[in-house]
């Protein structure tokens, strides 16, 4: 692994932090205690280790459901919405079974949910060329709307016992540990796996090639045979079937309720986290681990400090921006080495032939 | 139903009709101007929010709504300025700027009004921009109702012809399109591409801080988050539905606007459906519009999204 | 030949640009006079676009010096060429194919007035130019309309709208019959009988050289290799000049047997999507080790064939037989798996991907079949070794198969679509469309050579292009094509060239 592949994403979370750190001097706030604050919420008690590593892996899952579509060209803006259908999904299948339910069949329930949620967007952008950023944004407003009602006064899933808006509380089968003292629960490695399989079914199988050809070149990808309707659709599902999944490990280990709220926009910073590691599932775990040091440091910060969440979402979205300006600046730099090479081997010609024609 | 009853059901449609399409209008004009010039504006409704929350907390502060104005306008033309220069300078994606944009802009602008109003001042209202009384209009029983919405709605209304006119009867707008269609034949005739594109994106701020503050200024007086509700995005939604013509995105945002109010209306008098059903309707519709668009003829701008370069081809 | 006033218009100095470290233009030199046409020739590649960009502003020198009537001049923007006088005619029309021949017009240059009366004035102004020229054209209908040929007669009467002394044309007859580059030609020296002009025009054709010029400057890897009027020069001089060397252009022409029919064609009718019935009832055949060119104009529909044929575009009507099986409307993954290599037009931009590795590339038509996959799953050494056989074989320039495609020359990028068909085990039929597009003398010849090569292995082989000596030069069987039809089948000995640009000009024999 090229040593760049290191150091550019250090450098965007470095320029990142550093811009968004300057938002809190209005309020008084040093940047530096600031970032004391956020490592210590996160990185200075074992509560906090664990909540880091535990929603590292949500994130990872979300991080996994735009990358995928993204590699298609597809731009899966939706996978907030996908993760609250896959919770609402597991949550309806679990208080129908009166709060019994096997997590895996909790779990299935919620990705296929998700991932139904991921199809529609596909279909329609396969069938009607419906533009796919547009409609996944509206339906994660809907999806909300379906949670809000389903945990509402007249909602089928609210916990009666209960003075707010919430559902039954569900087991937190997602942070079981298999050995014990190490922070690997059943929904790091669940996530860590699915990242594994993720890197593999894109650089190594046939249908990972032809999602690539469709963010490479459409138009080649046309001349070559692929199917960019079924394609997209593909993805659609599993980028939702991820997001889904994540929505239901939510559930399993982050709040044990179903509630307005829910996912506080960790679909979003999926995008992010695709983003920051260049669409590539391996960086994408540790991606994800800088975001959910980012937002459970934030948390944290948030009682401590009084400095709300919003800021850490700021940060966020600086993120991705720069990230974007990174890939651009590598490409400018690629361009120099090419001419770097270029004049290295007109200087030393390796053959000792001087070959007239050169330069075609 | 008693037939005051109904009046004032009528005359409450008209007005929230316009009331609910007027940003959505401000929002469609803007985009067709960065659109059909050929630069993707996803981050709209970044740009939206970013500018309510600017205007609101200084006319909070000032005591002015019209400080607040200009200052959500200086935002917007700012904002697209910025996204001018990502975009057409260093070309960079325009997806991912505007998806990055539009995050920027949900946080920070709650960000803005909690550090500056609402940690100092708490929850501040405002007096919104007034009513005016049209002189003929306002006298027609009923639909006068048009006559009596504060200015924005009318400069929305008047600025739909506007736009039209220098999109389709000038020959900036003759340029504009051709940018938009052929950017490399436009450039090697001396067109000047990069010029034109950062003028219509930056125009397309001024409409967003436009409408933008109309939510804040113009309609409620108060922040609340994420205020624009997803109103950038179905702007986004009508420019395709018009086929980028300004007049019939215009006629689709006040449809909308009407049929969400009826749906309102008929949902106080059937009471089965829960009122999130409501609350999901815009966005249903948003989806429907998408889909039905792709049956309208009206092409494309050809290199939307698509960043220019001199020398490409090397 | 003009003769008689000979004021130097402008002068080119030392000009030399280079992108990216690869140089396109080395310390060119030359003299434009005025009311002399003045050919610049040269391969594919050779700097001939480069140099016109940088008189016209769309590129800066990285050193040299431009002087218009003796004065230096800094041309730094299209524009500012524009109103010192120059206008170029472009090989990729600079028209905007929405709109008219007016609005076009309008964009180029300002009349004065409102927008109506500037619509008016443009009318008239375009009117009055057509018959300087000679022409008779469709000024209200949108550009994408119309068909190439009065395209370009477009632009060009759009150029003598503005005040001109220098007129440039980008290969101007690459896309035209014998015929019409002709009347192309003879339209140039009626308007330098007319104007005080100077003409500069690019070409890779001698024989365009020696017919209508009167001086040449030979282009040859970014430098002038002789700059010199058309009586001090002969044909052996410009071929050397152009290509470096004496070139063996033999073929040898492998044996071969013709046998059965790979390509059944009955009856078939396309609509595009306009509605449009752009082929008519084309029926063909092509055979195992036989090569069928297909000739036409811009509009006469031979690349829609080849997009039906490929199952890029689905026939309304009739019967495609690849191999005996109906392909009418197989997928496009379908007929390539039955052995169809597809070169399309354009192919640098359509048929490659650019962040994809040069081994990537060369998989993009046989990722998901034996033995560079198996069971879905790629195989990444043996397509490492197969990039590297090709990569050998047609002298694609790369640092290394892994590096991204992106990087690749233009001319480079057009070997490795070729070579990536070619050198498929599994090829029974190959469809191409203009494949030595771009590539420089040698590298047209050997891959002729390939050509011929196929045809003697069996391969049934479709050639599409716009260079009749191609055609001429390869095929066993030409047909030519006008507007949407098949015109006539013959075997190639018996058409010369002027006969071929006749038929596809008239639709008859």
């Amino acid at each position: 692994m090229e040593l760049r592949n290191l150091v550019y994403p250090l450098l965007t979370i470095l320029i990142a932090s550093a811009i968004g750190s300057l938002f809190v001097i209005p309020i008084g706030i040093s940047p530096f205690k600031l970032y004391q604050s956020l490592i210590l919420g996160s990185l200075g008690s074992i509560r906090g280790i664990t909540d880091t590593i535990v929603l590292a892996g949500i994130l990872l899952l979300t991080g996994l459901s735009a990358l995928v579509p993204f590699r298609a060209g597809v731009w899966n803006i939706g996978a907030e919405g996908q993760l609250l259908m896959g919770a609402f999904a597991a949550t309806y299948v679990f208080t129908a079974l009166g709060t019994q339910g096997n997590a895996a069949l909790l779990l299935v329930v919620g990705t296929l949910c998700g991932s139904l949620w991921g199809g529609i967007a596909g279909v329609l952008k396969a069938k009607f060329n419906a533009n796919e950023i547009v409609t996944t944004v509206f339906l994660n407003y809907i999806a909300m709307f379906i949670v809000s009602w389903s945990v509402g006064p007249s909602g089928p899933l609210r916990d009666a016992r209960q003075a707010g808006n919430l559902s039954l509380p569900m087991p937190q089968w997602g942070r079981l540990t298999f050995f014990a003292g190490t922070p690997l629960n059943t929904l790091t490695l669940t996530s860590l796996l699915l990242a594994l399989i993720t890197y593999f079914f894109l650089s190594r199988t046939c249908w990972g090639y032809e999602i690539r050809t469709l963010s490479g070149n459409p138009l080649a990808a046309r001349q070559a045979g692929v199917n960019k309707g079924l394609m997209t659709i593909i993805v659609m599902l599993i980028g939702g079937g991820l997001a889904g999944l994540a929505g239901v490990f939510m559930l399993m280990s982050v709040s044990n309720v179903l509630v307005l709220g829910l996912s506080s926009n960790y679909g979003y910073v999926g995008i992010a986290v695709a983003m920051l590691a260049t669409q590539h599932p391996i960086g994408s775990i540790f991606s994800s681990i800088y975001f959910a040091i980012l937002y459970i440091g934030g948390q944290y910060t948030q009682i401590t400090m009084q400095v709300p969440i919003m800021l850490v979402n700021s940060i966020t979205a600086i993120t991705i921006l720069i990230a974007m300006l990174r890939t651009r600046i590598i490409t400018m730099i690629d361009r120099f080495r090419q001419i770097l090479m270029m004049i290295i081997s007109k200087l030393g010609k390796i053959n000792g032939r001087r070959d007239d024609r050169d330069d075609d | 139903m008693e037939g005051a009853m109904i009046e004032t059901m009528i005359e409450a449609l008209i007005e929230s009709t316009l009331v609910t399409a007027t940003p959505i209008i401000l929002a469609v004009l803007g985009l067709t101007f960065a659109e059909r010039s050929g630069v993707l504006n996803v981050g709209m409704e970044g740009i939206m929010l970013m500018s309510a929350s600017t205007g609101f907390t200084v006319a909070a502060i000032t005591g002015s709504l019209a400080m607040g104005l200009v200052a959500a306008l200086i935002m917007g033309i700012a904002l697209g300025g910025i996204i001018a220069f990502l975009s057409i300078s260093l070309c960079v994606d325009q997806v991912i700027l505007g998806i990055g944009i539009w995050f920027l802009g949900l946080s920070l602008s709650n960000y803005i009004w909690w550090s500056i109003i609402f940690n100092t001042r708490g929850v501040v209202y405002l007096t919104p921009f007034p009513r005016l009384s049209i002189p003929f209009v306002s006298d027609i029983p009923i639909i006068g109702v048009i006559g009596e919405q504060n200015w924005m709605v009318y400069a929305a209304l008047i600025l739909v012809f506007v736009t039209y006119f220098v999109l389709n009867k000038t020959v900036f707008g003759l340029r504009v399109s051709a940018v938009g269609q052929n950017p490399m034949g436009a450039d090697l005739i001396g067109v000047r591409v990069f010029l034109l594109r950062y003028v219509c994106v930056i125009i397309c701020g001024f409409f967003a801080g436009l409408a933008g503050s109309f939510f804040t200024l113009g309609q409620t007086g108060s922040w609340t988050n994420n205020i624009t509700a997803g109103d950038g995005w179905i702007a986004i939604a009508m420019v395709r539905l018009g086929r980028w013509n300004p007049f019939w995105g215009t006629v689709g945002a006040l449809i909308f606007g009407f049929f969400i109010k009826i749906q309102f209306i008929l949902q106080l008098s059937i009471s089965g459906l829960p009122y999130e059903v409501f609350l999901a309707l815009p966005y249903t519709i948003g989806i429907i519009i998408l889909v039905i668009s792709s049956k309208f003829k009206g092409a494309e701008p050809k290199s939307l999204g698509i960043p220019y370069r001199r020398g490409a081809e090397h | 030949m003009a003769v008689g006033n000979s004021d130097v218009l402008l002068v080119a100095k030392n000009i030399s640009k280079s992108f990216f470290g690869v140089v396109a233009n080395r310390s060119v030199s030359l003299q434009l006079k005025e009311g002399r046409m003045h050919a610049l020739i040269g391969e594919n590649g050779a700097g001939k676009t480069t140099f016109m960009n940088i008189l016209m502003g769309y590129y800066q020198p990285d050193e040299g010096q431009i002087f218009i009537r003796g004065d230096p001049v800094s041309i730094s923007t299209p524009r500012d060429a524009i109103n010192k006088g120059m206008m170029m005619v472009h090989q990729h029309s600079s028209l905007i194919g929405s709109l008219n021949a007016i609005k076009n017009l309008v964009l180029l240059r300002d009349f004065s007035g409102g927008f109506v009366p500037q619509l008016v004035r443009a009318g008239k102004a375009l009117a009055d130019k057509e018959k300087d020229i000679g022409y008779e054209l469709d000024l209200e209908s949108s550009i994408d309309s119309l068909a190439y040929e009065e395209r370009q007669k477009i632009e060009i009467v759009r150029t003598l709208c503005c005040n001109i002394n220098l007129l440039i044309l980008d290969e101007p007859t690459s896309m035209l019959t014998p015929q019409e580059a002709d009347q192309l030609y003879k339209a140039l020296r009626l308007l330098l009988t007319k104007r005080d002009l100077a003409i500069l025009y690019s070409t890779h054709k001698l024989d365009e050289v020696l017919n209508y010029a009167d001086e040449v400057t030979v282009l040859r890897k970014g430098s002038v290799v002789l700059s010199k009027p058309i009586t001090q020069i002969t044909q052996t001089d410009l071929v050397i000049g152009v290509a470096g060397e004496e070139i063996d252009f033999s073929l040898q022409n492998p044996k071969s047997t013709i046998s059965d029919t790979v390509l059944s064609i009955k009856n078939l009718s396309h609509k595009n999507d306009n509605g449009k019935c752009v082929l008519r009832d084309i029926s063909l055949s092509v055979k195992r080790g036989e090569i069928v060119g297909l000739a036409g104009c811009s509009m006469s529909g031979k690349l829609e064939l080849a997009e039906v044929i490929m199952g890029l575009r689905k026939a309304t009507k009739g019967v495609i037989e690849i191999n005996n099986i109906t392909t009418t409307k197989s997928s496009s993954k379908t007929i390539i798996r039955l052995g169809v290599g597809y070169v399309p037009p354009g192919a640098n931009f359509v048929a490659l991907i650019p962040d994809f590795t040069v081994a990537e590339n060369l998989m993009l038509t046989q990722y998901d079949v034996e033995p560079f996959s198996h069971k879905n799953i790629l195989r990444l050494n043996i397509m490492k070794d197969h990039a590297e056989g090709c990569v050998k074989k047609f002298d694609v320039k790369t640092v290394s198969v892994d590096a991204p495609a992106k990087l690749l020359s233009g001319g480079n990028m057009q070997k490795l679509i070729v070579a990536r068909e070619f050198s498929r085990k599994d090829i029974n039929l190959l469809i191409l469309v203009n494949p030595t597009a771009g590539l420089d003398i040698s590298t047209t010849y050997k891959i002729w050579q390939r050509i011929l090569e196929l045809k003697g292995q069996g391969v049934g082989i479709v050639l599409i292009s716009e260079d009749l000596n191609e055609i001429k030069k390869l095929c066993d069987t030409i047909i030519i094509f006008f507007e949407g039809s098949v015109a006539g089948s013959f075997p190639a000995a018996r058409l010369g060239i002027n006969e071929i640009g006749s038929i596809m000009l008239t639709g008859k024999d």
